[in-house]
This record gives structure tokens, sequence and C-alpha cells, in this order.
């Protein structure tokens, strides 16, 4: 029942929802909530109603059925007593008459006073035959005589077939001498009475009862009917006195959405307008903060100046504009000049101040539609719009004037600060957005390398152009071999030169071309920069480095994997998470992996490139510092940066046994890395005999083809160790004990 | 005070009834029947009070004769004043007479007519059925009984004794009524067994007024009742007769119902029924009754109780509508 009563109230909710066509929410509306409480209440009055309506009714019916069945007795009575005085024929056709107008009259049976059956009269078929009275019916049937209610009947509610009333047929008479001297009230006391017999009526009332469940149902029915227009009528009242809150329901969603530029109307309740009120001041404080997040997030907090990621969204929507309008406009970036020496005299302090006031310098500089930013450190980026070659030229013209002009007072020391700018003009033909930076900050160094305080354009080198159709063929490439897991690992061992064991393999990356021959990552690493797929191809490293680790490692025989990672990867900030769960996943001992960056990202972006390190090494990582002497760093940052190994350019070392100045070169690597807590890698060993002066100029590990070729997997082979350190070993070994 | 209670006003009164009973000239044994053309109509306030009945003044009467009587012993059934008026009435004409009244508890039938039989009583007079039964049953002197209905179930009539009608003269009734409901032609009539006279003498009336009779026999108030509703359609006016045995205060209640729904106009024996919803009271006189029972007593001192017929009859009548009309025959 209860069940049966949940689904229809269901089912009546379902019939009157309204849900959204993308409505997710599985909840009840309140109007519909409150109009299935009201419309079951109802339905509960109304059953209740009905069941009242239906029992009132039998009682009313039992009531009436006694009175009919009285008079119908006392009918009879009358009507009968003929048949036992005189046995009138007349009698009998009135009996039969009578009670054929009666069809809920089924049976009138006389009986003698004894209880013998004397005259029967059936108004239906289906009657049982009659029997005499039992001597306990004729006892009953005799104490009721001359009573009040002068009759027995038996019938129930339920059943109005039943219905049966015995009752004594008397007749009275006034004493002999009443009539002399009559006296109406008091008359019956003195009436002489005389039992004759007894009349049974048999009646059925089913022709009623059905009339009443008819009338009921027909009550039902229109009790339906209303409660359908009381459930309409309510949903649409509901609907209109909940406007109020339904009206929130909308500005509430935007808000949700983080619109914070929502309008709330005016409630018409008192309590809906105080929510009203606290919602649309939640509203206005979360849109200040929004306000002041996105100024934190887009800004520069030393110099209120775009910072490097809002400055990229100009960037990337200016390319836009000149993809589809045409014309052109340029990038510029600018590096200060001796900046560290400003910042290494007078303190970090008076290089911000510095740094604030060549923003505000910049900006004037700039027109209102340009975009400046500060890129970090001591760089800045101007997006001028919509201008030429000329223009742009004559932009940069004005800065580098400006700034020189430029006066810095610190303390009593006055600073004239100059600047180098790179210029790359974007147009139709020149419009990768990572691309036009890169452009912009070679520029630049090339305006440093010439001397500083002046600016140079980026040209294109020659076949840039057809560089670029190969790039795009390159991207798609790299596309297919990271969607279809088209990459390899290739393991190249890294031998400690001192023992001429395998301490570590550094990880390369191939990627096999259509004509089956493998393809050095230098062809195509580029094109996956250019295309933003260097950061896949980073993760894809680390994710295979850990499957090759948990291949090949085990306890009994640890490996020690080196993995290249880019620029891109240390842009990304999932890179500490994404190790850690990779690692995790093939239960890879941080220990075991060793990092490998670049010596010219680490110097470009030290402060990211740190903040990404540090959280590495606490998980337990190692990192190396690779193509160390290419850069444009100094020994100072070597300590900075914290690295456990510094891995030599192979342009040191290709020449090594010829070349005086690249052996002074990697002995003074080796010694500084020493004392700084690194160790040395050499790459590119070739022979034996580089190999050999490597170990006299104290370097601690070689990579290269005498060392090692790559393998598809990690293969220990010694390399022969060098006369030297086998005499110095075995000195230490035989050193008399003292 | 009297002996048995009876008053000096009751004797002055019976006396001057009885006067104006002797100066009307009425025959004892063969009653004339007054016309009411004869009669005095006078008409008596809405509240009917029978024994305020006014009635005309007459010249003063001679003094009463002596009876010449023999002592007579009257026995009442009870004190009620169908009796106890006609008991009144009789004293009037009887010099020595003895009144014993049943009704009191200290006299059982038995012991009465014990006293009785050993009075020199030379007539018994038994007024109601439980006085008749006793004294038919135990009276060594001559019975004579009135004022019952049924005397044929109870053998009342005996060679010693002789009754008077209980009745009015039927056809002194149905002239009255008819005079005063001249619309009246087609009369019900529902008794019980046993009254072909009293049947005979009615269809006898209604030849002689041209009304027709609907006579039916019952055996109970039951069948009385059913007889009525049956010819109550038939009918413009309906003779109860006191037949009590087919006759109860429910049907009698009934009947007059019955009857007033369906405007038929209802004579009864007794006034009091009017209150009930009779049409008209058509009821004897004590006086006449007292007159006649004085007559036979004499007739019987004259020519012994064989020249008695065996039911006396009456002559006079007291008519009472319901509407304050009241008849009286002189």
């Amino acid at each position: 029942m209860t069940m049966r009563f949940a689904a229809i109230t269901d089912g009546v909710a379902k019939l009157f929802s309204r849900r959204d066509p993308g409505a997710k929410s599985t909840k009840r509306a309140l109007v519909h909530e409150i109009l299935s409480i009201q419309v079951m209440s109802a339905a509960l009055i109304g059953v209740l109603a009905i069941v009242g309506l239906y029992w009132g009714g039998q009682w009313v019916l039992r009531d009436n059925y006694s009175r009919w069945a009285l008079q119908w007795t006392e009918q009879l009575n009358e009507l009968g007593s003929p048949l036992y005085l005189t046995d009138n024929h007349e009698s009998r056709i009135s009996l039969d008459s009578f009670v054929d107008r009666y069809p809920e009259i089924d049976q009138v049976v006389y009986f003698a006073k004894d209880g013998a059956v004397l005259h029967t009269f059936d108004n239906s078929e289906d009657i049982d035959d009659v029997s005499a009275l039992s001597d306990s019916k004729l006892r009953e049937a005799i104490e009721v005589v001359g009573q009040k209610k002068p009759y027995l009947m038996r019938g129930g509610l339920l059943d109005p077939k039943q219905f049966e009333i015995l009752a004594p047929v008397w007749v009275e008479s006034i004493p002999d001498d009443g009539l002399f001297g009559f006296d109406a009230a008091s008359a019956d006391n003195l009436a002489k009475t005389e039992l004759i017999g007894f009349v049974k009526i048999k009646l059925d009332f089913m022709m009623f009862h059905d009339h009443l469940l008819s009338n009921i149902r027909s009550a039902v029915l229109v009790l339906l009917g209303f409660l359908l227009l009381f459930a309409l009528y309510g949903r649409h009242a509901l609907q209109k006195a909940l406007s109020s809150i339904s009206d929130l329901q909308r500005p509430i969603q935007e808000l949700a959405k983080g619109n914070l530029n929502v309008n709330f109307e005016p409630a018409k309740h008192r309590e809906i307008s105080d929510i009203v009120e606290a919602l649309e001041t939640t509203a206005s404080a979360l849109s200040e903060r929004d306000a002041q997040l996105r100024k934190l997030a887009n800004h520069d907090s030393l110099t209120g100046l775009f910072n490097r990621r809002r400055f990229n969204e100009e960037l990337k929507a200016e390319v836009v504009k000149v993809m589809h309008k045409g014309g052109s406009s340029a990038l510029f970036f600018i590096d200060l000049d001796q900046f560290k020496y400003i910042n290494d005299a007078c303190g970090h302090a008076a290089g911000d101040r510095l740094i604030r006031k060549v923003a505000d310098e910049l900006h004037r500089s700039i027109r209102q539609d340009d975009v400046i930013a500060r890129f970090g450190g001591d760089e800045f980026a101007i997006l001028v719009r919509t201008v030429d070659i000329a223009g742009a030229t004559a932009s940069a013209e004005t800065i580098l004037t400006n700034m020189r002009r430029m006066a810095h007072i610190e303390g009593e020391q006055v600073f004239h600060v100059h600047c180098s700018i790179g210029i790359t003009m974007m147009t139709a033909e020149n419009l990768h957005h990572d691309e036009l930076i890169n452009q912009a900050d070679i520029a630049c160094r090339e305006a440093k390398s010439a001397g500083r305080n002046r600016l140079r354009i980026y040209s294109p080198p020659e076949g840039e152009g057809q560089q670029r159709m190969a790039d795009v063929s390159w991207m798609n490439s790299l596309r297919d071999a990271l969607d279809n897991d088209k990459f390899q690992i290739r393991f190249q061992p890294i031998n400690n030169i001192a023992t001429g064991e395998t301490t570590h393999h550094e990880l390369l990356i191939r990627l096999k071309g259509e004509d089956g021959k493998f393809v050095s990552p230098d062809a195509f690493l580029p094109s996956a920069v250019r295309f933003g797929l260097m950061n896949e191809i980073d993760f894809w490293m680390i994710r295979h480095a850990a499957i090759a680790y948990a291949e090949y490692s085990s306890p009994e025989s640890r490996l020690k994997f080196s993995i290249n990672l880019s620029a891109n990867a240390f842009e990304n900030d999932d890179l500490p998470e994404y190790v850690k769960r990779t690692f995790k996943e093939f239960d890879v001992r941080p220990a075991d992996i060793v990092f490998e960056v670049t010596e010219s990202l680490a110097v470009r972006r030290p402060l990211q490139v740190d903040q990404q390190i540090a959280i590495l090494r606490d998980l337990g990582c190692q990192f190396a510092l690779d193509d160390f002497g290419t850069g444009y760093s100094s020994f100072g940052y070597l300590q900075k940066l914290q690295f456990d190994y510094i891995k030599i350019d192979g342009t040191f070392v290709q020449d090594l046994p010829n070349n005086p100045v690249d052996q002074k070169m990697i002995k003074l690597i080796a010694e500084v890395g020493r004392e700084a807590g690194m160790q040395t890698i050499a790459e590119y060993v070739r022979d034996a005999e580089s190999l050999e002066l490597l170990a006299e100029l104290g370097v601690d590990m070689a990579q290269g083809f005498f060392v090692g070729r790559p393998s598809k997997s990690p293969i220990s082979k010694a390399t022969p160790i060098s006369l030297n350190m086998r005499r110095q070993r075995w000195s230490r070994t035989n050193r008399p004990s003292i | 005070m009297l002996r048995n209670g009876i008053s000096a006003w009751s004797v002055l009164r019976c006396s001057t009834l009885l006067a104006i009973t002797v100066l009307s000239g009425c025959s004892l044994f063969a009653p004339e029947v007054g016309t009411l053309d004869d009669a005095v109509i006078v008409v008596v306030p809405t509240e009917l009070e029978p024994q305020k009945s006014v009635i005309k003044p007459r010249p003063p009467a001679p003094p009463p004769e002596q009876s010449g009587l023999p002592p007579v012993a009257i026995v009442l059934t009870s004190s009620q004043p169908a009796f106890l008026d006609v008991a009144n009435a009789l004293v009037e004409h009887l010099d020595d007479f003895e009144l014993f009244n049943l009704s009191d508890s200290s006299q059982p039938p038995v012991t009465v007519l014990r006293v009785i039989n050993d009075s020199d009583s030379g007539t018994v007079v038994a007024i109601g059925l439980r006085a008749a039964k006793s004294s038919v049953a135990m009276s060594d002197a001559p019975v004579i009984f009135s004022q019952v209905f049924n005397h044929q179930d109870h053998g009342l009539l005996t060679a010693n004794s002789r009754g008077v009608a209980p009745l009015a003269p039927l056809e002194a009734q149905l002239a009255a009524w008819t005079k005063i409901d001249p619309g009246i032609s087609r009369i019900g009539i529902i008794v019980g067994e046993g009254h072909d006279a009293l049947i005979n003498e009615a269809q006898l009336a209604a030849q002689k007024h041209n009304v027709e009779l609907h006579i039916r026999i019952a055996n109970s108030d039951q069948e009385t009742l059913y007889l009525f509703r049956r010819m109550v359609q038939d009918i413009d006016g309906f003779w109860l007769f006191p037949d009590n045995r087919v006759l109860s205060a429910r049907s009698l209640k009934e009947i007059l119902e019955a009857a007033r729904r369906s405007q038929v106009a209802v004579a009864v024996p007794n006034e009091s029924m009017l209150n009930m919803g009779a049409t008209i009271s058509i009821a004897t006189r004590a006086e006449d009754i007292a007159a006649t029972i004085a007559g036979i007593i004499r007739k019987i001192q004259s020519d012994g109780l064989q020249s008695i017929p065996a039911i006396s009859p009456l002559s006079a009548i007291r008519v009472v509508t319901r509407d304050g009309v009241t008849v009286v025959n002189r």
C-alpha cells in the first residue's frame, strides 16, 4: 500500500513536472513538492469523506431499511391476520400484490403460533426453502409482543442481502365493557392482546446498496475531477506565489557559473527580499574579489604591468586579428642592459625600484593601444599594434632614446640604464605566437651581442619558408606518433670514468619515419616546440621512462634513468603531480630518476624552473644541467640552481685531444662542479684518448658512442679505466697502513 | 348523601329527566321514535361537555307518581358513568332498591349475589357485563341486564334473564345522521359475528332512509382495519358499532385517521370518540335505558318474565356532532 501510494505521488509529481530540457538535476521542484502534499492531503480528505459517505450512507440506509421493514411488518401484520382467522382468499391476493409491489421483499412467511409454516409468498426465484421456527426463535419473538419495537431484525451494514425481520402477529381488543365510556388515553393500557402467529420477511436491499455505490463512484469521479482542477489551479497559484523564489533560480545559476554580473529582480516578499539583498552583497563582494584576483593573475605585482600570461593572451588575439584582417603588428622584446650590476650593487630593493621606474618609462613611451608586459627579471615585452616595420623601428628608437635620457638615483648614485630591443614583425606569413616571442628574443640577443643599447629586427634564416612547410609536416607526424604511440625510447649508458661502470642511462626519444628509419630528435623537436606538442612529448617520456623502469629495474639490479625535459614541461604546473602519479603507478623510486634541464632554460627562467625543481627534488629526484657551456650562465648560477650533475656540452669534447682551450674549459668546469658538489658528465666521448683525457681533467662520467651507443634496452658495458686511474687505484689499495 | 354515594344533586337531575321522559309520553314496549322534526336542536360550545348539555325548559312536570315496584337490586360492574348514570336514572323509578358495585373489591360477585338472594329483591338489574354475568349465573330473582353488547358470547339470555338493547334505535340513529348529513348515502359497518339481528335492523333502517349499507364481518381488530381500508373508498360514512371483540384503541385510531383522510364521516356510539376524529356521536340516554328497565320490571310484576322480549329496544338518542351541534330526541 505504501509503495503504491509513493508511486502515485511520483506519478502525480511527474504529471505536473516541467523540467528544462537541459536540466540534469533529479531533485523535485518546490512547487511540485508543495502541490504534491496539498493534492495528497486533499485526496486523503476526499478518501475519508468518501469512506465516511459510504459508511454514513450505509447507516442511513440501514435506518431506512429498519423503518421500511417495520412499516412493511405492520402492513403485513394487518394484511396477514385474515389468514389466521378466516383464511380469506381475497387477503391472499392482497398479500401477493403487496409483496409484488416491493421488489426489496424477497419472501414473506406466515407461521402459526407453534412456529409451523402457514403461508409463503416469494418474490425471488433463488430463495431457500422455509422451515418451521425453532423453539428459541419462538421464545425470542414472543418476548417482543406489545413492545415498542415489536420485531426481531437481523441485518448487517455490509450485507444488504441478509435483512430479515421476524415479528409476532397479534390481535388486540378492547375489554368487554371498554366501549361504554371509552377513553382513548387509557384504552391502550387496557387492551387485550392475543398472539395468533408470526410473520417473517426476507429483504434484499442490494438495489439501494448498488445505488449507493453508484453514487459513491460518481462522487469519486467528481472528487477526482476537482482534485485535478485543484492541482492545475494550485500549480499555477503556487508558481505565482513562489515566483519570487523561482526568480532567484536563474541568477543563482549564473552566479554559480561564475557570472558575477547578474541582476536580481526585486522580490515581492519580505523574506525573499532579505535573501536577494544578501545575494547581491555576496555577488558584489565576489565580483570585487574576482577583479582583484584577475588583476593579480594578469598583472605583475611589482610594476602593475601585464604579466607574461596576460601578454600571451593579447598576443594571440593580435595574431588572430592580423590573420583575419591582414596588416602587420610588431613584437618588442626588451632586456635591460647591466641590470644585474645595479641589482648586485644596490640590493634587490633598489633593483625593484629601478624596474618600476623603467616600467613607467616604457609605459609612457608607447601608445595607448599598445600592450606592455613584464616577462620577469629585467625583461619586458611590448605589442605594438597595427604598425609597419618603419613605424616599429621608430617606436623602438623612441624607447631607446627615452631610456637613455632616464636617470635613476639610488642613494647618492645616479644610474643610467639602457636596454636592448629585439623586434619581430607579425605578418600573415609570420604569425606563430610562440615563434614570435622566440624571434623577438633572438633579435634581442643579437642586439646585446652587437653591443647593447640598440635594436635589432629579426630576420629569418634562409630556407625558413621551406622549413615552415617541413614543420607542418612534422606536426602531423608528431601528432600521429603521439596518438598512436609511435615514439620509441633508446637507452644510452653513462659510465663512471674511474670505475668504468655504468651509473645510469640517458633515455633518448626516437621517431620512426615513414621510410622505417629512425629520425633524430633534432629534426622533429623544434617542430614539436613550435606547434605546442612538446609538453605532450615530455609527459610521454616520463611515462615511458617509468614503464621501462618497471620493466628493467629490480631491487637486485637497480637502474637509474636520465630524462630530458623541455622548457614547456616546466611551464606546466601539472608536472610535479604528473611525475608523482606516474612514479606511484609504476613503483618508481624517485632517487633513480635524473631530470636533465638545458642550461639555456635554467638561465632564462630561473624562478619558474627553480620552483619546479624544488618540488621534484622534494620528491627525491635528481637534476642534471644539460649542455653546460652553451648558455649565458655564469658559474654563479650553478650554486643557485642546485643541480646534481653537470653535463658538459659535446662541443667541448668532440675535439678534446687536439683542443687545449676545450681541455682547460673542461678542467675548470670539473673543478667548479666538484666544489659546488656536482658530478660532471662529458658528452660525445668517441674514443679512448678522449676518455683518458677526461679522466685526467677530473671529469666524473662519460657518455658517447665510445661508452655505448643508444640501444633498445638498457645495456651496461664497462669502459676501460685509464692507466693513471689504475695506478691511482692500485696505490690507494696497496698503500701500506701506518 | 344517599346510599352508595348517590348525591342529592343526582337525584334532582334524574327526577327532572324522568319527569321529562314521562311527560314526553314515550312508550316502553313499542316506542315510537320521534322524528327529528320534533327534536330540539341546540348549539353548544365547541368543547363538548356532555354533562353540560342544555335542555330547553319545559312546563313544570307533575309530581312523580308512586312506582309501586318491588325491591330491586341494582348491580353495577363499575362506577364508570356509562353504568352509574343508568343506575341513577333507574333509582328515580324505584321505591325500594339496593345498589351493589362490583368494582368494590370488598364485595366479590358471589358475596353480592348471596346478599341479593338472601334479600327480598324481586328483580336484579345488572349494568355492565361483569354484573350481568354474575347476576345471570347466581341470581335467584329475574335479571335484567343492560349496557352489554355481546351478550350472546356470554349466554346472558336465559329463562331467568332479559336484556336491554345496548344501542339506541338504529333507525333513529340513521334518521338523525341523514338529517344532519343529507349527503350520506353509502355507509359501511364492520362488526363481529353473532349480530344478525342488529344487521337486519340496520338494513331495515337503511332501506327506509335510502342508504346503501356495506356490511363486513371481522374477527379481530386487524381484520376490522383491513376491511375498513378496503371499503373506505366505496363509502361516505362509517357506522361504528361498539363490538369490543373486533376493535382496539390502535385500530380505532387508524380507522378514524383513514376516514378523515378519505373524508368519510364516522358515527360513533360514544361522545368521547369525537375527540379522536369521529364526525358524529349517536348514543343512548341513561334515562331512556332506566325507563326501559323500569318498564320491564313492571311488566315482570304484572305479566311475568315470559311476556318480556329477550332484548328490549330503546327509544331515545342523543346526538352530538363534532362541531358542537347537539340533538336530543324527546
